[in-house]
């Protein structure tokens, strides 16, 4: 109980992740969205129509099924359009975040070094508009995964990059610790490599202060 | 006995006997149904033909489980640091396994393994690839040796994050001296030392006498026995109605209670002889599970036992574990009785479903406090500290008591007036308004979440209440989520992904959770520590 009190006073002095400014998407996705919705209700009219004349014999009110036809349409149009302006991404020095949701408003972050690997997908409509969309895949299954879609192709890649960077910084790290261990089971080897990771994890654990935490994230401009 | 792996090895001699027998058990199992359906569609066919047929068909069988026994081949390479498996009969299959790769070896025996004498080494490897690698038969000596070839890569890369762990804590008893010299230990003395008898002999961490099972048989898993049980009960009666149906009788026993109704006597000898075959296949169930269940230290990691029929073996390393959870219910804590569970990291990271994956849990079904603890302090490497509540909204409950209770009594009602007959029925809202009431405002009550400096609890549940336990370190994405009509109340929810599952805290205030989330993304970003 008392610690976590004590640690309240650092709290108000870390990084916040619910005042960042996000990134919107991309203007372009919103005519992708709207050739989506169009084929949708293409597909979805067939369907109504096969229905209507499947049930002729029943003398159904055409009005009916033109009304919701097109109220669909319309609820379709207005939630994504609201929904598009809800969505925004951030990037900053050590975690991703996603924001998304009209009704209940969603935000996820993930830090870097949680990031299994990461996949650029581009729809056929996205890549008329030269969009792609950018999937984040963790080890915490298919919920565990964040799509930014409506990226700039460009940026979208220079994300991917960077991101991966990171990972694979992240990676050779490990396996340097890795291949340190392997040769450490020659015993020769393994009193001066063991004093070399002790101090390496020593000073690793050591937290760092919070706030200078804080003044560098915001010298890089988040 | 060959304990030398680099060349190609085969399985067990006797492993014939055991492929040739899971083969019949599984074709069996397959083709059971439509043989007898044959059979008692074209009651023409001659018995003789019927045994030729099943003969030249044990016959083919057998020829086709030695075959596979002699393809089938295994070995270490050393260099490359990866064990491969080759078999296959007409399309030869190479199994590649790197070394660093391997999560988990089990070493498991069903009962057929148990009458020849053999085990199976089952490899769990850490890629999303769901090639499993399973050796049917192999002796004991060769397996134990195997694994501690196979984990020996993963296990020094994990004694790197022990001694990091230990350097944080240095305050705990793991000093980094003594660390290093039990790592001295472990790598000088290599595997051999583990493979001395004499650690067989070192006492259990915890180990269930038939008493405990006994006492675990009676209180647990009351859920999944009632399913089985009502599957079983439908089974019967639809088997009675065709029956009766078939053979024309007039009085069917079940229909005919059905529709004059059970007098009052008979329901109550009906509802204790339901209650005695559910408690009845709960000690059953158990005892098969957990018979002889052991749980041994063992250097870095905990050896675990179990089975009457099927014995398992499975090794389980602290750091591998993402969420730990223990769970009690009412008789369990008058009995001082908790439910461990362990869960592991999952590796379902591409396009997989989401289900939970149990096959990585690892259950321990019964232990005390002082045990649990014990355990506990030896995952973690110090007890998980319960921190500072967090408290749900009371509006938590508005929309659970709408979903449960409110809209189930309406469709009720309008049910009711649409059919007059059901009229008579309309008080059964009473009871259940009050008890799904009082299991919702229970289900309230437990949601809590506590917050230390490295753990994170969740307790949760409504009979049987639970505790889950996570690091930090360990999550993987951490999701925020707010109806738009909470924003003035400032009440939002809380989902913690981890490798292992989720974690949601529903109703809390919005701004503790952002500081909650801002301290752990602290945690986990400046923190060198792994989740696995």
């Amino acid at each position: 109980m008392q610690d976590f009190t004590n640690e309240n006073l650092d709290l108000s002095l870390l990084p916040k992740h619910e005042t960042v400014a996000l990134n919107e998407l991309n203007k372009k996705y919103w005519k992708v969205i709207l050739m989506n919705i169009a084929v949708f209700m293409l597909i979805f009219g067939l369907a109504a129509y096969l229905l209507f004349s499947l049930l002729k014999a029943t003398r159904p009110e055409p009005y009916i099924f033109i009304g919701g036809y097109l109220l669909t349409g319309i609820l379709l149009v207005v939630f994504y359009a609201i929904s598009i302006r809800k969505r925004g991404y951030a990037i900053r020095e050590k975690d991703l975040i996603y924001k998304s949701g009209i009704i209940s408003i969603t935000t996820s972050v993930v830090p870097f070094s949680r990031i299994q690997h990461i996949t650029l997908n581009e729809g056929v409509f996205s890549r008329m508009f030269n969009l792609a969309a950018l999937h984040i895949y963790t080890a915490g299954g298919i919920s565990g995964n964040i799509v930014i879609p409506g990226l700039d192709i460009e940026l979208a890649r220079a994300i991917k990059e960077e991101l991966s960077k990171q990972v694979s910084q992240q990676e050779s790290k490990d396996n340097e610790n890795l291949n340190q261990n392997t040769t450490a089971q020659k015993p020769a080897n393994t009193q001066e490599y063991k004093s070399g990771t002790a101090q390496e994890h020593k000073s690793g654990s050591t937290p760092t202060n919070p706030a200078s935490n804080e003044l560098t994230r915001d010298a890089d401009g988040n | 006995m060959e304990t030398n792996f680099s060349e190609p090895k085969r399985q067990s001699a006797v492993g014939v006997v055991v492929m040739f027998l899971s083969n019949l058990q599984g074709s069996i199992r397959v083709l059971i149904f439509p043989i007898i359906l044959l059979v008692v569609r074209s009651k023409s066919i001659s018995a003789g033909y019927l045994l030729s047929g099943i003969l030249a068909f044990l016959i083919i069988l057998a020829i086709y489980s030695y075959l596979s026994y002699l393809k089938f081949t295994f070995f270490l390479d050393e260099e490359k640091q990866e064990f491969v498996i080759q078999k296959g009969i007409l399309n030869r299959e190479n199994l590649i396994i790197r070394l660093d790769k391997i999560q988990q070896v089990n070493i498991n025996q069903s009962l057929i393994q148990r009458i020849v004498g053999v085990y199976s080494l089952e490899i769990d490897t850490a890629g999303s690839d769901k090639k499993e690698a399973h050796i049917k038969a192999i002796d004991h000596q060769a397996a134990t040796i195997l694994r501690e070839k196979l984990l020996s890569r993963t296990f020094q890369a994990d004694l790197a994050n022990a001694e990091a762990t230990s350097a944080d804590y240095a305050g705990t008893d793991h000093g980094s001296t003594d660390l290093a010299s039990t790592e001295k230990n472990y790598t000088t003395g290599g595997f051999a030392s583990q493979t001395n008898p004499g650690r067989q002999h070192s006492s259990p961490l915890l180990k269930l006498s038939s008493s405990s099972l006994f006492k675990i048989g009676l209180t647990s898993n009351y859920g999944a026995s009632i399913a089985l049980l009502t599957g079983f009960i439908f089974a019967i009666i639809e088997a009675t109605k065709n029956y009766t149906e078939a053979f024309k009788l007039e009085h069917n026993p079940i229909s005919q209670l059905s529709t004059k109704g059970l007098g009052l006597l008979s329901l109550c000898v009906f509802l204790i002889i339901a209650l005695l075959i559910v408690l009845g296949t709960n000690l059953i169930r158990t005892f098969i599970k957990y018979f002889d269940f052991e749980i041994r230290k063992e250097k870095n990691f905990l050896s675990i036992h179990s089975g009457l029929f099927d014995k398992k073996h499975t090794l389980l390393k602290p750091a591998r574990v993402q969420i730990s959870s223990y769970s009690q219910n009412y008789f369990q804590k008058k009995l001082n009785l908790i439910n461990l569970r362990f869960k592991q990291a999952a590796f379902s990271t591409a396009a997989d479903t989401d289900k939970d994956d149990k096959k990585h849990d690892i259950e321990v079904p019964g232990c005390d406090e002082r045990e649990k603890n014990e355990i506990l302090k030896m995952i973690y490497n110090r007890l998980p500290v319960q921190g500072t509540a967090f408290i749900p909204n009371y509006r938590f409950l508005f929309l659970t008591v709408m979903l449960r209770i409110v809209i189930p009594g309406l469709i009720f009602l309008a049910i009711a007036a649409l059919l007059p007959s059901l009229q008579r029925y309309l008080w059964l809202i009473i009871p259940y308004t009050i008890l799904v009431g009082t299991a919702l405002y229970f289900e309230y009550a437990h949601h809590r979440l506590y917050v230390s400096e490295d753990f994170i609890i969740k307790k949760s549940g409504i009979w049987d209440i639970e505790y889950q336990t996570l690091e930090a370190h360990k999550i993987q994405k951490i999701t925020t989520k707010q109806y738009f009509w909470h924003k003035k109340a400032d009440i939002g929810h809380l989902i913690l992904h981890t490798a292992a599952g989720t974690l949601h805290f529903k109703y809390g205030k919005y701004a503790d959770i952002h500081h909650m989330v801002n301290y752990w993304l602290y945690k986990v970003e400046s923190g060198k520590k792994d989740w696995m």
